[in-house]
């Protein structure tokens, strides 16, 4: 799906053909216009630092290395490259919960894995406290969340990063924003003023 | 007063209502303080996610440094590998269709022609190579590279020829 070419889109596509034909300076080029948001996407998303410079870097050496299989005429760009770094962010969450967690430790987790409410009481920013409700959301719906709000993103991007129809990203986006909510208005008296207070 | 809209202001912050409905809970905010006060708290949640999530984390410049030069390590192909990558599949069809030609090839070649390849031996070679030199020439016996030059320019005999029978060599006097 192509749109109205900008400026911008035309520079990438240059740079883009560049690259594809091996051209390091192009390549370099592309990595760093991406990579502050394929990393605020990966921490979002798997709200691990190291775990999300891995993904940035098996982001990239993947993607320069596989430009051939880039479509235009599919998706942008940046949607193409989201959608390998959200796969990464999976295998990584998978790989990572998957052989660590034993019935020893399912025992002794605590009925919910949320942090203290001391330590969001100490948290005087309104930051913390969103990163802090976001940590409690479904990995399902955090990556709903993320990617609606870290880069702007429409249903319809949303929904190819995603890999699932249209409605199931904005029903995941409604439940995420509705789950949020209530998590932030339960809290509503330790929390700090700018978020969800009164009136 | 319109029923209350709570269960649909996410949605309609989300800007996922269609217009009638989106419509309509803006006709009762109006109308309502309470849901306009929770509107406005929807909006402020949805900020404040896009002031955080669109804004942090950010890479330091010498981590977005050092990713790079991870990630370049293995990332960048030359172009001619790219190319060759490219053109494997049809080098590949290409030997698939010329295999039953040369395997085909193999047993037309006569046989004569054959033997005559196989009775080259590296004297021989060496006595074309270099006719002056006597070793060379010790090497190769002058009556099996006549026999050969014989063969070779004999057109191999056809299967419906009968061979001749082979005279009987006299035995020869021990000693006259």
């Amino acid at each position: 799906m192509k749109n109205s070419a900008t400026p911008n889109d035309n520079q990438l596509t240059e740079l883009l053909s560049q690259a594809k034909s091996g051209d390091q300076p192009s390549c370099e080029a592309i990595y760093h216009r991406f990579v502050q948001p394929i990393y605020r996407l990966a921490y979002g998303v798997l709200l691990d630092i190291q775990d999300a410079e891995e993904v940035v870097q098996d982001t990239f050496a993947y993607a320069l290395r596989n430009l051939n299989r880039f479509d235009p005429e599919k998706s942008a760009f940046r949607t193409w490259l989201y959608t390998i770094a959200m796969c990464r962010c999976r295998n990584k969450r998978r790989r990572k919960w998957l052989p660590t967690i034993t019935l020893a430790d399912i025992a002794e987790l605590p009925a919910s894995p949320e942090p203290l409410p001391e330590a969001i009481v100490e948290a005087h920013n309104t930051r913390e406290v969103i990163w802090t409700a976001l940590r409690k959301l479904s990995p399902k719906l955090r990556e709903a969340i993320v990617l609606r709000y870290f880069d702007g993103l429409s249903y319809r991007e949303m929904a190819e990063v995603l890999n699932c129809p249209h409605k199931t990203a904005e029903s995941r986006v409604r439940l995420a924003h509705e789950a949020l909510y209530s998590i932030l208005a339960s809290q509503h008296d330790i929390l700090p003023e700018g978020v969800l207070g009164h009136e | 007063m319109s029923r209350h809209v709570d269960h649909l202001l996410a949605a309609y912050v989300e800007q996922q209502l269609r217009p009638k409905q989106a419509a309509y809970v803006y006709r009762h905010v109006i109308e309502c303080p309470a849901c306009r006060a929770k509107l406005a708290q929807h909006e402020r949640l949805a900020g404040e996610l896009r002031m955080s999530l669109g804004q942090w984390p950010m890479l330091r410049p010498g981590q977005v440094q050092q990713l790079w030069l991870a990630a370049s390590t293995v990332t960048i192909p030359p172009a001619n590998r790219q190319s060759m990558a490219a053109l494997l599949p049809l080098l590949l069809s290409l030997l698939l269709l010329l295999m039953p030609f040369t395997t085909g090839f193999s047993g037309m070649i006569p046989n004569t022609a054959l033997a005559v390849t196989a009775s080259h031996s590296p004297g021989e070679i060496a006595a074309q190579a270099l006719p002056d030199m006597p070793s060379a020439r010790n090497i190769s016996p002058p009556e099996s590279r006549q026999a050969k030059l014989t063969l070779e320019a004999t057109p191999p005999p056809s299967e419906t020829e009968t061979p001749l029978p082979a005279k009987p060599v006299p035995l020869a006097p021990a000693n006259p």
